[in-house]
């Protein structure tokens, strides 16, 4: 009975691995891959937890209030109060100074989620990179990145299926035709003409958590998934949801879709080595740090998908950045300066 | 009465070979000039070719293929290119159809000698392969005509003018070798054609972002015309 | 009297008009860092020791370390005494520079455009800028905030996780159960354990 059990739990987490990280394999092709996660890079949207510290009225929706102070606007009034003397300032402690919005995301699981995060941790380290290692050594990165191409490739359903539910039709149209030229013209997949230069349709990578949290749905709280890595209650559902619409769940026999899915990992690993890493090594605390990153990476996806919906107003930023309405001259775009006199 | 059915549609069938241009197998040539970036470069395309011919021996025999096939090339400098294709063809003789279909293989090269910039003179080499069978059974017995092992060669050279906006038209001679085994229960035999002569003319234009469109239409016995929408790599 | 009204006339009208023009743009300013800093990476003359001091020399140029430190320990900061706050200001920097000091001497001329810039309250800014790398573009967005006239970073955006928040949330889950002293000695320790 007990082998019965421990086979069927291992089914389930490769089933979700399946889902987790098909949208994973978008990720790699994303222009916003957060610092490395272990199996799958985070793909669910994030909003802010309903913590405590949201005392500036942060809520699931995630669009912060106005700043807690107000900076007089002038030349130097950029000097701050001493170091120490943060009370004058008037900021909410914890929250960020100046009307930053602190995004967190709550961590009743922490116990759990750190076990896990050592768990995925090791099997990075152990397993997970020398194969990829090993791999990279064999195969030149040009075929690798072909690879990565197809499954991202291969995904559509899932990408174009979460553009519909956004209401984000253009988004759609744009899914739709990236898969037709990438197919036909990309040498089914393996190329990613449209992505080029002179087609450039647009590449987006919404997800199931994304658009749950684009109708209001908060994170929940966080949750770390052996293999697939980090995730939260709500971005979890995306696993499921994945697992169907992602072509290669449905090869038959099970051990050639697992067996697909293990190498379009590893592929992927090939190609970030060294993420992982260096968010370990800038971490005091790596565990704070990937939940911190995981949360901020969500939440901004969100805002993203919300400020399509959502044209900025005149005199306003984008909802998806903080409502700072202060005098908001927005700066003519200068890409060329003519001249760096300053500073030099 | 029933073999001599067979025999009718199995002289139709070698007849059909021993006229030119019969079997148009592989696809349109295309331009003579690759449509690849200069410095070298990759495109890729999907085409479709419409061919009909028709030939006489005591009767009317017309022959249709329609085919539909997917193709990847590489060239460099404007001088040469190679190219591979796959892709999917059905063939009806006369009123002998039965879906027959079957796949096949097609690799070409060609090179070019750039004379000026809107003129130029090249040369190309295709072959085909089909890699399985045609099969189909004689209508009212349960007699199997199989077409197999069928190939071809192509060899021609081409003119080519661009215009201003990058539109090549292109014109040349070709020649041409077909050869297939066709069997049925009652017989069997190679058949191969005269080498078969024809002429070629098309138009490649660029669409915008990458893509162009590729017409062509060959002249040997009968009207053959294809088209194609390539797309070039940067 | 009228020659004398209307010289100071033109002279109010120049000041007035003066900080407009003399107050540097935030975009320039960080752009101009960014030149110099892909500049020292570049010269093949320098060693890599050469290398890491002009940077650190134009970090310090460049951001606002109080600033920087403040905002990552966000409440905590209350909690240092004056002589932790001295000392950990510069440990933080050694950590950051062991964290992303390879990356960016492996800077291989990438190509970097400043797309936008964006006033977000009287006297601070954020610059948005792209590097544009083989595989894929990386967006970078530096927080800058106006001190003694110059424009100074205060935050790392980069590819949408800000530097200071991520270093904020785990200092203070440290602080949660750790002393400041005990802090500071992690910091240590995690610098030394880099040398070894």
């Amino acid at each position: 009975m007990k082998r019965l059990s421990a086979l069927c739990l291992i089914f389930t987490f490769l089933a979700l691995g399946w889902a987790q990280s098909a949208s994973g394999a978008q990720a790699a092709g994303a222009a916003d891959d957060p610092p490395a996660t272990l199996v799958a890079a985070p793909e669910s949207s994030g909003t802010i937890g309903k913590s405590a510290e949201a005392g500036t009225g942060t809520s699931g929706t995630g669009i912060p209030d106005k700043p807690e102070t107000i900076v007089v606007p002038g030349d130097d009034a950029g000097e701050t109060a001493p170091a120490g003397d943060i009370g004058a300032e008037g900021e909410d402690p914890g929250e960020g100074e100046y009307g930053e919005p602190a995004i967190t995301i709550a961590d009743p699981l922490e116990g759990y989620n750190r076990v896990m995060f050592q768990f995925n941790d090791k099997l990075y380290f152990w397993v997970l990179k020398p194969v990829a290692q090993g791999y990279r050594e064999i195969v030149p990165e040009a075929p690798r990145v072909s690879v990565n191409n197809f499954f991202t490739n291969l995904a559509f359903p899932i990408r174009f299926l979460n553009n519909l539910l956004q209401a984000d039709f253009s988004g759609a149209v744009a899914e739709a035709g990236r898969f037709v030229v990438n197919t036909v013209w990309g040498i089914g997949g393996l190329m990613d003409p449209a992505s080029s230069k002179q087609l450039d349709l647009p590449k987006h990578d919404p997800d199931l958590g994304q658009t749950l949290g684009m109708y209001g749905v908060g994170q929940g709280f966080y949750f770390i998934w052996p293999f697939l890595g980090p995730s939260s209650a709500r971005d979890s559902l995306q696993v499921v949801s994945d697992y169907f619409l992602y072509p290669v769940s449905y090869i038959n026999p099970w051990y050639a879709s697992t067996g697909t899915r293990v190498y379009q990992e590893v592929n992927r690993t090939s190609l970030t080595i060294g993420d992982y890493e260096s968010l370990k090594e800038a971490a005091i605390d790596p565990y704070v740090a990937l939940r911190d990153a995981y949360a901020q990476y969500r939440q901004k996806k969100v805002e993203a998908a919300k400020g399509n919906l959502e044209p900025p107003k005149p005199g306003t930023l984008r909802i998806g950045q903080a409502q700072r309405q202060l005098s908001l001259l927005q700066e003519p775009t200068q890409q060329e300066s003519p001249n760096e006199k300053e500073k030099r | 009465m029933k073999k001599k059915n067979v025999k009718a549609v199995a002289i139709a069938v070698i007849l059909m070979f021993m006229f030119p241009g019969a079997l148009f197998a592989g696809g349109m040539f295309g331009p003579p000039q690759t449509i690849s970036k200069k410095e070298g470069g990759l495109n890729t395309g999907i085409g479709y070719l419409r061919h009909e011919d028709k030939f006489e021996n005591g009767g009317t025999y017309v022959v249709k293929q329609n085919q539909v096939y997917t193709q990847a090339g590489y060239g460099v400098g404007d001088l040469w290119e190679i190219y591979g294709r796959f892709g999917m063809s059905d063939i009806e003789i006369g009123s002998f159809e039965d879906n027959m279909k079957n796949f096949f293989g097609t690799l070409g090269g060609k090179i070019y000698y750039p004379y000026s910039q809107a003129f130029g003179i090249g040369a190309f080499v295709q072959g085909t392969y089909f890699f399985s069978d045609f099969t189909g059974l004689v209508p009212g017995t349960a007699d199997e005509i199989k077409i197999r092992d069928m190939w071809d060669a192509n060899f021609g050279i081409g003119i080519q003018a661009t215009l201003p906006c990058g539109t090549r038209l292109y014109a040349g001679p070709f020649v041409y070798y077909s050869e297939a085994e066709v069997s049925h229960p009652a017989s069997k035999s190679t058949i191969s054609n005269r080498t078969a002569a024809g002429g070629f003319a098309g138009i490649d234009m660029p669409l915008g972002k990458g893509f162009r469109l590729n017409l062509e239409t060959q002249f040997s016995d009968r009207f053959s015309a294809g088209a194609a929408v390539t797309f070039t790599y940067f | 009297m009228k020659r004398i009204v209307i010289g100071l006339c033109a002279v109010l009208l120049i000041a007035l008009c003066l900080p407009a023009y003399s107050a540097p743009d935030p975009m320039d300013t960080v752009k101009s860092y960014i030149s110099q800093g892909m500049e020292i990476v570049g010269n093949k003359g320098l060693s890599r020791d050469a290398k890491i001091k002009k940077i650190e020399a134009l970090y310090e140029k460049m951001v606002d370390e109080e600033e920087l430190a403040r905002r990552s320990l966000g409440r905590y900061w209350k909690s240092l005494t004056p002589a932790q706050q001295k000392e950990f200001i510069p440990l933080f920097r050694r950590v950051l520079e062991n964290a992303y000091i390879d990356k960016i001497l492996s800077y291989n001329n990438e190509k970097i455009v400043f797309s936008k810039q964006s006033r977000t309250s009287g006297n601070m800014a954020e610059v948005n800028s792209k590097v544009i790398m083989a595989s894929k573009e990386i967006p970078i967005t530096y927080r800058v905030i106006m001190k003694h006239g110059d424009w100074k970073v205060y935050d790392f955006v980069i590819e949408n996780i800000s530097l200071v928040q991520n270093y904020r949330s785990q200092f203070n889950a440290i602080l949660a159960k750790e002393t400041p002293a005990q802090l500071i000695e992690t910091l240590k320790k995690k610098i030394s354990r880099k040398q070894a």
